[in-house]
């Protein structure tokens, strides 16, 4: 795909990272999480001869290292899912007061419909908030050139600029023109001692806010003039005005209206948009989650329709744009679409579960057995909130289970807690709780899943592994020193596949006195090992029918047809072809009645 | 109008993205616009994956509107069921009827009944993969069944799967006829 002048199809994700080749960034950085965990991956993938990119241990730290380097000269990428955006916002928002010395963009993929996020935010706001522009593509071709615009604006207006894709255009793909990498990209130079301009002591800062407002009206006099702000013309009796892919699907829905569609949702182009609307009967905005848009057009007087028709949470899918418009009379009856239905009664569902061989399932088993309330991370281990385990009471956000143990402790609950939290999260956001926990003499169990990667979000390195992104050899942080050094009395490791060890060391641990204990339980990720044992089977003879085994919830444990004639109660088997050979449904049997098949019988 | 609207249903590892390649390279290398879309669920292995193909002169919205698709081609029977309502009236539904592993216990001849009962295609496409002597490629008979229903010749197909599939290249051709003379069959 590196080929300029060719016409290839990308996702959103794979054009971000094409865009800051041919931007020539310098350096790319950001944590995993999706929709936007691919751009990184892609980028060094296909273009780490010319670029340095990182997983950082967090938002946060991505933001900084990105300002670091370009700050050096180095023009400069972030990647963050939505909800990332609120850790790396702290270090965003000094940037507008400083400016840099080479461009740099943020790319926040948002997650509306909260696909995979615990909350559903509409990150236009930030533009707003922090006072930084904020370009809105709709598809692959303009998420690549709006990267590039970005880079330049940047540069041009001395501000960072963010770039805002979301779920649908990040997991699209649609045609890109390949262009080239920019002649010459900026190199580092000596670093700025420039303190009044990179310094944000208030005495410098406060300096600079008529500078920012400034910046402002200079960015809206180029949102007047710039062709991404476009109006296709229609007829005039329906305007639209829209964004990203909401634009999309209201070309295909409203195919003969008129349309305003915006690439750069901050700051608005006001002149163009009272012309719009001065030119339509009726001005209708149609954008996903808050009025984002429409409050701002409704401040500059215009009469607007858009929330009063539209949800204001969940996607405006093109069927509930055709429906809520027909609802509003901004389409006829006659435009909605006849489906085939149909009643199909239930269908049986298939819900999430710990793959077969997951070094979590013991912990989680467990957890439940014991009946200890438990405090959860983000993670895959996540789905220990589910049956049959039910035991991962609380998830918040990135790190927030170790402060809700504290709190558990501070709060004198009778019962003593743990917290779930994996290797990548601990080093993202649990480090600084777990020592708020160390120095207020909190008590709890804290278990630390290791299973040696950052497994959710498609397995991306973190200071605990042997490599980097760039692919270099690193030494890892060892998690159980680490925390003996933050000041952690108790410190056990066990194997995670053996449940008699973790059950041992997470008794031991919950009734530890002297502060916080810590449990690391370590074992690989399957998608690590990539090596499974042979598979485990249940001797029918043998199987008493108790359904211990189903409580390890394992995919692979299935009922069969045989019934155990005293409780009447399904049998139970394990599908070899799912079955990864972790052992743990044999550990749990009281009856001996699963084993694991010989290594020669599965060969053959 | 050379408009085609695919929605493909299955469950992790069938090789529903390769499908959606495949159709996409097709129309492209007949000079048609292509986007593609895809949800996958958290899990990586047996869960639920959608992905959509629109192909035409002029394609903007990544997402086909339920009630527009022309094509749901079912990787997995239950799968396909559960994405019928993107069907538009006059569309076709291809589906395996064989049934990829779920935990949840079901009654198997009930979901072939209502699939029937909607107007599915069904095909064995495992048992028909099997035959042509990969069972990975139950995917690729899909397609060749789906393959009548497009705006160009079989012989793209053929010709896109054999520059972009490496492995069992032959079997997978043999899939792929396979695929289409059940359906050829079946009208």
């Amino acid at each position: 795909m590196s080929v300029q002048g060719q016409r290839v199809l990308l996702s959103g994700n794979e054009a971000i990272a094409r865009g800051a080749y041919e931007g020539g960034v310098g350096v790319a950085t950001g944590y995993p999480g999706t929709p936007s965990s691919e751009i990184l991956e892609v980028v060094a993938d296909l273009y780490k001869d010319v670029l340095y990119a990182e997983w950082s241990t967090n938002e946060k730290v991505a933001m900084d290292v990105a300002a670091g380097a370009a700050y050096s000269g180095v023009r400069a990428l972030v990647t963050t899912k939505s909800v990332g955006m609120n850790v790396l916002a702290d270090s965003l928002f000094y940037l507008p007061y400083t400016g840099l010395e080479a461009g740099l963009v943020v790319v926040v993929c948002d997650d509306v419909g909260m696909f995979s996020s615990q909350n559903e935010q509409d990150n236009r706001w930030y533009a707003i908030l922090g006072k930084v522009p904020m370009l809105e593509p709709a598809d692959s071709q303009e998420s690549k050139d709006m990267v590039v615009l970005g880079l330049d604006l940047a540069e041009k207006f001395d501000t960072p600029f963010i770039v805002r894709s979301g779920m649908r255009i990040a997991h699209s793909k649609s045609i890109v023109n390949l262009g080239k990498r920019v002649d010459n990209p900026p190199q580092a130079k000596p670093f700025p001692r420039n303190i009044a301009k990179y310094n944000c002591n208030a005495l410098f800062a406060r300096a600079k806010r008529p500078i920012i407002e400034q910046r402002m009206k200079d960015l809206q006099t180029w949102a007047e003039e710039t062709a991404i702000n476009r109006i296709d013309w229609g007829e005039t009796e329906l305007g639209i005005i829209s964004s990203g892919i909401v634009a999309e699907y209201a070309r295909e829905v409203f195919p003969h209206a008129s349309l305003l569609k915006l690439g750069m949702v901050h700051p608005l182009p006001e002149q163009k948009i009272r012309h719009f609307a001065s030119q339509v009967r009726t001005l209708v905005v149609i954008e996903e989650l808050q009025p984002f848009l429409e409050l701002q057009l409704k401040a500059m007087g215009l009469e607007v329709r858009g929330k009063d028709i539209f949800p204001t949470y969940d996607e405006i899918l093109p069927e509930t744009m055709r429906s809520c418009a027909i609802e509003a009379g901004l389409l006829p009856a006659g435009e909605r679409k006849e489906r085939r239905v149909i009643d199909l009664g239930e269908l049986p569902v298939r819900s999430a579960v710990l793959c077969p061989g997951c070094p979590h399932r013991s912990s989680y088993y467990l957890l439940n057995k014991m009946k200890v309330p438990v405090t959860g991370d983000i993670g895959c281990y996540n789905l220990g909130c589910l049956p049959p385990f039910e035991a991962q009471h609380t998830m918040g956000s990135m790190g927030s289970s170790i402060g809700q143990l504290q709190g558990i402790s501070a709060a004198k609950s009778p019962e003593r807690g743990v917290c779930t939290i994996g290797d990548s999260t601990f080093f993202h956001a649990g480090m600084a709780p777990l020592l708020d926990m160390v120095h207020n003499r909190g008590t709890g169990a804290v278990l630390i899943m290791d299973n040696a990667t950052t497994a959710m979000t498609g397995h991306q390195d973190h200071p605990g592994m042997t490599h980097n992104l760039m692919g270099d050899a690193v030494e890892r942080v060892d998690l159980a020193k680490l925390c003996q050094a933050m000041g952690v009395k108790l410190v056990k490791e066990v194997d995670a596949f053996r449940v008699k060890d973790v059950e041992s060391a997470l008794k031991e641990c919950l009734v530890w006195e002297d502060g916080p204990a810590v449990l690391i339980a370590k074992g690989e990720c399957i998608f690590v090992t990539r090596n499974p044992k042979p598979a485990y089977t249940i001797d029918p003879a043998k199987c008493i029918a108790c359904d211990s085994c189903t409580r390890v919830g394992c995919p692979a444990v299935i009922k069969i047809e045989e019934r155990n004639p005293k409780n009447n109660h399904r049998k139970s088997g394990i599908d070899p072809v799912l079955c990864n050979g972790c052992g743990i449904c044999a550990q749990v049997c009281p009856v001996g009645a699963i084993s694991q098949t010989d290594r020669k019988e599965a060969a053959e | 109008m050379n408009k085609v609207d695919v929605v493909i249903a299955g469950v992790g590892g069938q090789g529903n993205l390769l499908v959606a390649g495949l159709i996409a390279k097709a129309a492209l290398s007949q000079g048609l616009e292509a986007k593609r879309s895809e949800i996958k669920g958290l899990a990586q292995r047996g869960g639920s994956v959608q992905s959509l193909v629109r192909i035409g002169e002029t394609v903007w919205s990544p997402l086909i509107e339920q009630g527009s698709a022309d094509i749901l081609l079912g990787l997995e029977p239950v799968e396909a069921l559960r994405y019928i309502q993107y069907l538009a009236p006059i569309g076709k539904a291809i589906a395996s009827s064989n049934f990829a592993t779920n935990p949840v216990s079901f009654s198997q001849e009930e979901i072939l009944i209502k699939a029937r009962k909607h107007g599915f295609f069904l095909l064995p496409a495992t048992e028909l993969a099997k035959q042509a002597g990969s069972v990975q490629s139950a995917n690729i008979v899909l397609l060749g069944a789906a393959s009548h229903f497009f705006p160009f010749p079989a012989e793209v197909f053929r010709q896109v799967i054999e520059e972009n599939v490496k492995r069992f290249l032959e079997e997978n051709l043999k899939a792929f006829e396979l695929g289409r003379q059940a359906i050829a069959i079946q009208q």
